[in-house]
C-alpha cells in the first residue's frame, strides 16, 4: 500500500446534529391524528412552546489521519453514537462538514444483516456484501473466515442452529476480513465473554498496526486505552478534550458528572399492585454525586409502594460493569426470609450497603427490579443509576502503572507469605 | 483515493442513479436473500407462487365464470381469468412486499449505509421468480385448451418492465411513507383488494361498455389487457392506453423516487 503518513482521512469540520423532541406525543398513526385532532391547531401555533431541540452533537471539528487508531469516548448520551452513525452516513448532520477518504466500512454491530434461516456460507456472502465487500473479495478470503470462526463444520447449517457464540464468532470473522482503508467502529462489537472479546480487541490492533485507520467509540476506558493512540472525549455533544490516550482517559475516569443521574423517581400509581417510587444514593460526604473513591461505601436506597396485600414480593439490585457483564444480583431475601411473607399496602424503604474497597475502578450501572414470585411477575426492572469507582485521592496503590487492574471487583484479600528455605 | 463528502442535505434531493450502480452487487445479495428465504420452512415450498393464482381462478371460475356468466371474450373462462390473475398476483405482491420493505429492513438501515431506494426495488424483484413458476400452468392451459401464443409474445419483457415499474413507483412512495405512518400498510391491504375489481382481471374490458373511459383510467388496465392478449389473442388495447399505462408508469417511479430521497434522510431516526 502507498500512501503517506500525514494524510487526512477524517476531516470534520463544526458538526452539529439537532434532534427536535415534541412535549406532545407524536402522532404516527391517522388515529392518532384523528382522535387528537382537536389538538392540532394548539400544535400547530404553539410549536415554538412544545417541542424543544436537542442538540445530540455541537460544533464538533477534529482531524483524523492515516493509519491512526482514535478513540471516541464519552458516557451515555454524551454524543459518541451520533457521530458514529453521522460518520457511517446512516445519519446526516445538522451543520457542519465532513470528509472521508478512502473505502470506509462501519461496525455499528456484528453480523448487520444476518438471516436465521440462511446456512453459515450464504450469510457470510450476505453480511459481506452489506459491509462492502465484493463477491470477488469474499471468495478469496472465505476460507480464512470459516477457519476464524471455526465453524467448518456448520458452514452448510441455517445459523439459527448456531449456539449464541458461533453466530457471533462467525460474525466478527467476516468483519474480522474487511479490507477496508478506513474502520468506525462502536463498542458493541466487543459483546460476548472475555475470551471472544480478547479476540476482537486483538483483531482490531492488528488492523490498526497494518496500517488502517481506525475509530472506536466507547465508553469502557480500558477498551480505548488498549487500542487507541489518541482519544476524543466527548460529553453533553461537544469534545472537551482531545489528545494522547493516557492524560484524557484520566480526565474521563476522574471527571464526575454533576449532571447525570443521581437520582431515579417515578409517580405514584396505584393501579399498579406494586410500584417503584424512588432509588437514589445516600452518602454521607458526596451528597449529589454519583463519583465515589475507591475504599468508600455507597448506600443504594429503594423507595416503593405496594398498592395491594400480597405474599412473594422481592427488590433485588444488579450491579453491570461498564462492558454490559453483571458483576453480581442481590435481592432483598436473600438473608431475610420472612420479606416473602404476605406484605401490607404501604410505603416502604429499602437500602443497600455496598461496601468500600471492594469494587474495581471503572463505571458501573445499577438496574432496580420489584417483581413478584410464583408466578413470576415483574413490576419494574429500571436501569436506575450509574455510578463511577475511581482511585483513592491520596493513594494510587490499587492502579497498576499501566492502568487499572483487571477485573470487576478489587477485594484487599489477605496474603500469607513465608520464607522456605535459603 | 474517493472522498466522501458528508453534509446536510438541501433543496430538492439529487437522485445519484450512479451511486445504485455502484451498490449492484449488494442489490443481487438482497435479491438472492429474499428469493432464499422466501419458501424457507414451508412444507410446499415455492407450489405456493402456483397455489396462489391457481385457488384465485378456480375460485373465481366457479362464482364468475359459471354462477354470474360474466363474458370472457369468447374463450375458456378458467384460463381467460388465469392470464389476468398471473400478472395481477406478481402486481400486488410486488407492491406489498415493496411498501413493507423499508420498515422491515430497519436493522440494515439502521447500522449500514448503502443507496436506500435498493431496499424496495430489490423487493420487487423476488415475485418474478413466482410469476416464472406460475407461468408454467399458464402453458399447461394453453396446451390444454389449444392456444397458440401471438407473435406479440415478444412484448412480454416490456409489459412486465412497466408492471415493475409501476409496482416500484408506487413501492417508493408507500415504503418511505411507512416509516413515519404504520397503518400505510394496512391501508395499501384495502387498496390492493379493491383495486383488482377496478382491473379486467376476472372481466374483460369489453363489458365495460360506456363506462370504459373510466376503467382504462387505471394504469393497469391496458397492461393487463395486453398480458392477456399476447397469448391468448383477446383483443389488444388501442396504444393509446399502453401508452398512458406506461407514461403512468413512468411517472409514478420518477415521482416516487424523488419523495423516497427526500424522506430516506429521516429513516434512521424515524423508523
Amino acid at each position: 500500500m502507498k500512501f503517506n503518513m500525514t494524510d487526512t482521512v477524517i476531516q470534520a469540520e463544526h458538526v452539529s446534529k439537532k434532534y427536535v423532541i415534541s412535549h406532545y406525543e407524536k402522532l404516527t398513526t391517522f388515529s392518532d391524528v384523528l382522535s387528537n385532532i382537536s389538538s392540532i391547531p394548539k400544535r400547530i401555533i404553539s410549536k415554538n412552546q412544545n417541542s424543544e431541540d436537542f442538540w445530540a452533537l455541537k460544533d464538533v471539528s477534529f482531524e483524523v489521519k492515516q493509519g491512526e487508531a482514535i478513540g471516541v469516548i464519552g458516557r451515555n448520551g454524551s454524543g459518541k453514537s451520533t457521530l458514529l452513525k453521522i460518520l457511517s452516513r446512516i445519519t446526516e448532520p445538522t451543520q457542519g462538514i465532513i470528509k472521508l477518504k478512502g473505502r470506509v466500512t462501519s461496525l455499528l454491530e456484528v453480523g448487520t444483516g444476518f438471516n436465521g434461516e440462511l446456512t453459515g456460507r450464504e450469510n457470510v456472502f450476505l453480511n459481506g456484501s452489506i459491509l462492502g465487500m465484493t463477491k470477488k473479495e469474499i471468495n478469496k478470503r472465505f476460507d480464512e473466515i470459516v477457519d476464524f470462526a471455526g465453524v467448518e463444520k456448520f458452514i452448510d447449517t441455517p445459523v439459527k442452529r448456531y449456539s449464541s457464540g458461533m453466530y457471533v464468532r462467525l460474525a466478527f470473522a467476516v468483519a474480522a476480513h474487511l479490507e477496508s482503508e478506513l474502520l468506525l467502529v462502536d463498542e458493541v462489537l466487543a459483546v460476548g465473554d472475555a475470551q471472544f472479546q480478547k479476540k476482537c480487541l486483538d483483531v482490531m490492533n492488528n488492523l490498526a498496526k497494518s496500517g488502517r485507520t481506525l475509530l472506536f467509540v466507547s465508553h469502557n476506558a480500558n477498551a480505548v486505552s488498549q487500542l487507541c493512540s489518541k482519544v476524543i472525549y466527548l460529553q453533553d455533544g461537544s469534545i472537551v478534550a482531545q489528545g494522547k490516550t493516557q492524560k484524557i482517559i484520566n480526565d474521563y475516569l476522574s471527571y464526575s458528572t454533576t449532571k447525570s443521574t443521581t437520582l431515579f423517581t417515578q409517580t405514584e400509581n396505584k393501579s399498579k399492585e406494586v410500584n417503584l417510587r424512588k432509588v437514589y444514593l445516600d452518602d454521607s460526604q458526596n451528597k449529589d454525586k454519583n463519583l465515589f473513591d475507591y475504599n468508600q461505601a455507597i448506600t443504594v436506597n429503594i423507595e416503593y409502594e405496594i398498592n395491594k396485600e400480597m405474599e412473594n414480593v422481592n427488590v433485588w439490585i444488579g450491579l453491570q460493569a461498564s462492558d454490559g457483564n453483571m458483576v453480581f444480583t442481590t435481592v432483598d431475601c436473600d438473608l431475610k426470609p420472612n420479606l416473602l411473607q404476605n406484605r401490607s399496602i404501604g410505603y416502604y424503604k429499602t437500602h443497600l450497603s455496598l461496601p468500600g474497597k471492594f469494587l474495581n475502578i471503572g463505571d458501573y450501572l445499577i438496574i432496580v427490579g420489584i417483581v413478584k414470585n410464583d408466578p413470576l411477575k415483574v413490576f419494574d426492572r429500571v436501569e436506575a443509576l450509574q455510578i463511577t469507582i475511581k482511585p483513592e485521592s491520596n493513594s494510587e496503590h490499587i492502579v497498576f502503572k499501566d492502568g487499572p487492574r483487571k477485573g470487576y471487583v478489587q477485594p484487599l484479600l489477605n496474603w500469607s507469605t513465608e520464607k522456605l528455605y535459603e | 483515493m474517493e472522498t466522501i463528502i458528508i453534509k446536510p442535505q438541501k433543496g430538492l434531493a439529487s437522485l445519484n442513479l450512479l451511486e445504485i450502480i455502484k451498490y449492484r452487487e449488494l442489490f443481487l445479495s438482497l435479491v438472492l436473500r429474499d428469493i432464499k428465504v422466501r419458501y424457507k420452512q414451508t412444507i410446499v415450498g415455492s407450489l405456493w407462487a402456483i397455489i396462489q393464482p391457481l385457488t384465485a381462478m378456480v375460485l373465481f371460475s366457479f362464482f364468475f365464470g359459471k354462477i354470474a356468466k360474466i363474458p370472457s371474450d369468447g374463450i375458456p373462462y378458467p384460463i381467460f381469468s388465469y392470464a389476468g390473475l398471473l400478472l395481477w398476483t406478481y402486481f400486488s405482491g410486488a407492491v406489498n412486499m415493496a411498501s413493507g420493505s423499508v420498515a422491515s429492513n430497519a436493522g440494515l438501515i439502521t447500522k449500514v449505509y448503502f443507496p436506500r431506494p435498493i431496499i424496495p426495488i430489490a423487493a420487487t424483484m423476488v415475485g418474478l421468480i413466482d410469476y416464472a413458476i406460475a407461468l408454467i400452468i399458464l402453458i399447461g392451459m394453453m396446451i390444454f385448451y389449444k392456444f397458440t401464443p401471438t407473435i406479440n409474445i415478444i412484448f412480454l419483457p416490456i409489459l412486465l418492465f412497466f408492471t415493475w415499474l409501476l409496482s416500484a413507483g408506487i413501492g417508493f412512495w408507500f415504503s418511505a411513507t411507512n416509516v413515519l405512518y404504520r397503518d400505510i400498510k394496512i391501508l395499501l391491504g384495502f387498496i390492493m383488494q379493491l383495486w383488482i375489481y377496478a382491473t379486467p382481471v376476472i372481466y374483460p374490458l369489453s363489458v365495460a361498455g360506456n363506462f370504459k373511459w373510466i376503467v382504462v383510467l387505471n394504469p393497469m388496465t391496458g397492461i393487463i389487457e395486453s398480458h392477456r392478449s399476447i397469448f391468448l389473442n383477446t383483443p389488444m388495447p388501442d396504444l393509446g392506453i399502453l401508452i398512458y399505462s406506461a407514461l403512468f408508469a413512468i411517472v409514478v417511479f420518477i415521482t416516487g423516487l424523488f419523495y423516497f430521497k427526500s424522506i430516506e434522510r429521516r429513516f434512521a431516526d424515524e423508523i
